[in-house]
């Protein structure tokens, strides 16, 4: 997910992506805060047990994939919300956390994109290991200075 | 980089080798940490082949 103003760029420069519905491009703070994201009501016990619109939304991405006939999903969310928002990092935790269990039993593919400061500043060590203990595979992407 | 004395807890790439790193996997749940807006905007330019201005992500 990223951000409404690259919305309209992904659109125009993507004019076939975009007649195939193969890419959805989401505020993650709109997401994140919207509280008319219902609750899914589906048996999986992955989604079960939480109060989470953007766990409503990862299920509703999926569904929507299934309609299209694909046979994979990637979900690309931004973790910036969670420290600006209402929501909290015990929320984060949280978050990870059944997403993980969600991965497990679905063809979507999650990449959660942090922020180096707000990684090392925000979270608390253990709060680090908690959440890096959730991902599979962590990179830390480094930039090349500018030419 | 994370300050951490245990950089072992990532794997640390440029960009280009990032994009190959996850192409070749098919892990479910990775996370990707970076150090400035134009490290991540290069990575969703070269991983969605698509252009984004540099105002966009600022």
């Amino acid at each position: 997910m990223v951000t409404d103003s690259k919305q309209n760029n992904f659109a125009e420069s993507n004019d076939g992506i975009k007649s195939e519905n193969s890419i959805l491009v989401f505020d993650s703070y709109d997401i994140m805060n919207n509280p008319s994201l219902k609750p899914v009501n589906i048996s999986s016990p992955a989604f079960s047990g939480h109060d989470m619109p953007i766990i409503n939304f990862l299920y509703s991405t999926l569904a929507h994939a299934d309609s299209l006939n694909k046979e994979s999903v990637e979900f690309w969310i931004d973790i910036g919300p969670f420290f600006n928002s209402k929501l909290n990092i015990k929320y984060l935790l949280q978050y990870e956390k059944i997403s993980s269990r969600i991965l497990k039993d679905t063809i979507l593919r999650q990449y959660c994109l942090f922020h180096e400061k707000d990684f090392e500043i925000r979270l608390k060590e253990k709060q680090q290991n908690n959440v890096l203990d959730c991902h599979l595979k962590k990179i830390f992407i480094m930039d090349s200075p500018q030419p | 980089m994370p300050s951490d004395q245990n950089n072992t807890r990532f794997e640390s790439r440029q960009i280009n080798d990032t994009l190959n790193r996850l192409q070749e996997s098919k892990t479910s749940h990775t996370i990707l940490i970076y150090p400035n807006l134009r490290a991540l905007r290069k990575v969703y330019s070269k991983y969605f082949n698509i252009e984004i201005q540099k105002t966009e992500l600022s």
